[in-house]
């Protein structure tokens, strides 16, 4: 009797997390509320009702991933304000000359090298609104050129540790070094960079044809980049700025590659960094902190503590046991089924609550099968990162990007975003499942 | 010539008029003829048609903007004159119309040179004047009786925001000292101020001049107040042609206001009776309104 009551009490102390964690899923996937007060609404639920105490909920954060996330928000925040992307937009504009490929092309770089190297979120915000003036300046359509920035971004970002939520809570939680992120993955995302392009282009060729032919689209051109020299550089360039904070980010950079040698995490190196730029720089402290996207930092925090609870009633291994584990113990099939899965769920979901479940139980898969060289990791980076794609709520710079086009008038419907997303993610997927194959073909 | 292109290059001169001057348009224009010349890519048989195309849509544009609208007058007329189409090969003739851009841009940066000479004269310490947009008194003028270190003072008035803002940029590079107020307070500052500046976009033979939105509101308050209007713009600007082929362009916009939403027509210019205007300065000095047709160059 004893017993069977306390089964029932244990059974329901499990119930308690997994229907919260469901509730927050879906109202954060509907976007009901807010995403962070959803998470932290949650995690109030589970210490009210005792399923977690405070103390639990503290030691699941990681804070090493916040840190990451806060010192790049600070860093990108200071560097914006010297007016730099400004200038480096402008410039970008000027050497396409209206070319709707070089546009293409040029645009679709800097937007990959930029979400590498800072967040997806940041870049379309930069780059997305002068792509609207020079396209529609020219008399075409915005909606492909603002749909293949917020696809590349999510293909760029997955280069390396910092470039997409995913891979900053994979490095930390993980322990993977930035030259690890980078050596491994950039090969595949330039591969992917590449054939991606090459759809697109072959997709809308019609609209890439080349407009020095005409002497009116030429003379459109030009007075065209006047307008965005003007409207776009009409803004304050602080030039010590721009030095101190490309100096921080530069060094910022260079520690993240010599992760190995001085030992220091990845979130410190960001944090201490915007720290020092903070200081050297003599910014407005409060001005610059108005900027740092305090709901993300919090809705991170949330759910960490929502899958840490999970993990502790023994959900995670559920999962682990009943769904990954009965697709077998073969390496290669594994590896797939994490991508795809990983992939098709990032489409529909949110990549960064999918991402953090999905921790515990590739920890818990690496322990029945070991799979080397991290491979099983890589593959829940690429299908999180890649997958992203898929739908315009898979990503923030999807979200962003079709909000930004709107208000330029640039209507970007779901079936838009899917028709071409869906696409680049089956290409982006195809590419990876043949990396990781051939990886893990040379590491047995 | 296609009817997308004409709308693309319409929208675009709309645009680039609301910071700089139609003159200093003009020269970005003739800049970027020039640079279409020499990056166009076509057979010697299309290049007559490319370049016709291109300056019936500058002709045609909405509003008309003159002086490029007479500098292609021109350019056409040299082309005709001359036979530059015939018997040429492309480089020669790329070459050729070049340099007649050139001479033209040369005459129009002397015009506006001469024009801000004999603006200033006009100028005189303790002045306080009236300005409301970006045009050859903001660019021009100002800025160089500023550096000859005489003593006044400006009234911008706030219509447009970008046009505000821009005029607040030159008047700030130039270091002269200014107040900005919304239009609507005029009336409150007509013991203070005591003179117009206005630039335009055209003046007609029908004894008219068409200029930036919201200038006819102002010119009649002044008017009535017996303030002193001065008009500068080049001879350039004077146009043959009558008010009413200027192309006004009406915009139609959907505008919605928490939860209401309903339509705002507006027109790109304003078409304001030169009768109203004291002084037109030219680069020639004060010219006769009553004699408009004399100073037309084209």
């Amino acid at each position: 009797m004893e017993h069977a009551v306390q089964h029932t009490v244990q059974h329901t102390s499990t119930l308690i997390p997994i229907v919260v964690f469901l509730i927050v899923y879906a109202a954060i996937t509907f976007e009901l509320v807010n995403k962070a007060a959803a998470t932290l609404a949650g995690v109030g639920v589970l210490v009210v009702l005792h399923v977690i105490n405070e103390h639990q909920a503290v030691g699941f954060i990681d804070f090493e991933t916040l840190m990451l996330l806060t010192g790049m928000m600070i860093l990108v925040t200071l560097i914006k304000k010297s007016g730099f992307f400004t200038i480096v937009s402008v410039r970008i504009a000027e050497i396409t000359k209206g070319s709707p490929v070089k546009i293409l092309v040029l645009f679709s770089v800097v937007t990959a090298l930029m979400s590498a190297f800072l967040d997806n979120v940041t870049t379309v915000l930069i780059i997305i609104p002068i792509i609207i003036e020079l396209t529609r300046g020219l008399g075409l359509n915005p909606k492909n050129y603002v749909l293949s920035q917020a696809i590349i971004s999510n293909i760029g970002g997955t280069a390396t540790l910092i470039g997409d939520p995913p891979n900053v809570i994979i490095g930390s939680k993980v322990g993977l070094s930035f030259n690890q992120f980078i050596l491994t993955l950039s090969p595949v995302v330039i591969v992917v960079f590449i054939i991606v392009l090459a759809y697109i282009w072959f997709n809308n060729r019609v609209e890439f044809k080349p407009i020095n032919t005409s002497m009116t689209k030429l003379v459109a051109v030009q007075l065209l980049l006047e307008k965005i020299r003007f409207e776009f550089s009409n803004i304050t360039i602080d030039k010590k700025l721009m030095i101190k904070g490309l100096t921080c980010l530069t060094l910022a950079i260079f520690l993240f590659i010599t992760q190995t040698i001085t030992g220091l995490a990845p979130g410190v190196v960001a944090l201490g960094m915007a720290m020092v730029l903070l200081i050297i720089s003599k910014a407005d402290v409060e001005e610059i902190l108005e900027e740092v996207e305090w709901s993300t930092l919090l809705f991170f925090t949330g759910l960490f503590i929502l899958v840490g609870a999970l993990e502790e009633y023994g959900v995670i291994n559920w999962i682990a046991q009943n769904v990954f584990m009965n697709v077998g113990d073969n390496p290669y099939v594994l590896v797939l089924v994490v991508l795809w899965v990983s992939g098709i769920a990032s489409g529909f979901l949110d990549n960064i609550p999918f991402t953090i479940t999905m921790i515990p139980i590739i920890h818990l898969l690496l322990e029945s099968t070991p799979i080397p060289n991290n491979i099983l990791w890589w593959s829940l980076a690429l299908g999180a990162c890649f997958g992203g794609n898929i739908t315009m709520i898979g990503a923030s710079a999807n979200i962003v990007s079709v909000g930004i086009a709107k208000k330029y008038d640039v209507e970007i419907s779901f079936i838009d975003f899917i028709k071409k997303g869906a696409i680049v993610t089956l290409i982006s997927l195809t590419v990876a499942s043949i990396f990781l194959v051939l990886y893990l073909r040379f590491s047995l | 010539m296609s009817n997308k292109d004409q709308l693309v290059l319409d929208a675009l001169f709309r645009d680039i008029v609301k910071f700089y001057s139609s003159s200093q348009t003009s020269l970005i224009t003739l800049q970027a003829l020039q640079t279409s010349i020499t990056e166009l890519d076509c057979s010697t048989e299309n290049f007559t048609a490319e370049l016709t195309t291109v300056c019936d849509i500058i002709k045609n544009s909405r509003p008309r903007m003159f002086p490029i609208d007479n500098l292609i007058i021109l350019l056409e007329k040299e082309l005709q004159e001359n036979n530059y189409f015939s018997d040429r090969d492309m480089d020669t003739r790329k070459t050729a119309i070049k340099e007649i851009i050139n001479v033209l841009a040369e005459r129009l940066k002397n015009d506006m040179n001469e024009l801000a000479n004999q603006g200033v004269k006009h100028i005189e310490d303790g002045d306080y004047i009236i300005l409301h947009a970006v045009e050859e008194p903001v660019e021009l003028l100002l800025p160089a009786a500023q550096r000859m270190g005489k003593k006044f003072e400006v009234l911008i008035l706030r219509q447009d925001l970008v046009k505000t803002k821009q005029v607040i940029t030159i008047l700030e590079t130039a270091g002269i000292k200014y107040t900005v107020i919304p239009e609507w307070d005029l009336i409150h500052f007509f013991d203070k101020v005591n003179k117009l500046f206005i630039g335009a976009y055209a003046l007609t033979v029908d004894g008219k001049f068409v200029s930036d939105s919201g200038t006819s509101n102002i010119v009649s308050e002044c008017n009535i107040h017996g303030l002193p209007i001065y008009l500068f713009a080049p001879s350039l600007e004077i146009t043959n042609t009558f008010s009413r082929d200027q192309n006004l362009y009406l915009k139609d916009e959907s505008i919605s206001v928490s939860g209401s939403e309903y339509n705002l027509i507006s027109h790109s210019s304003d078409i304001v009776l030169l009768d109203l205007v004291d002084y037109i300065i030219t680069e020639k000095g004060a010219i006769d309104k009553s004699k408009l047709a004399k100073y037309c160059t084209v």
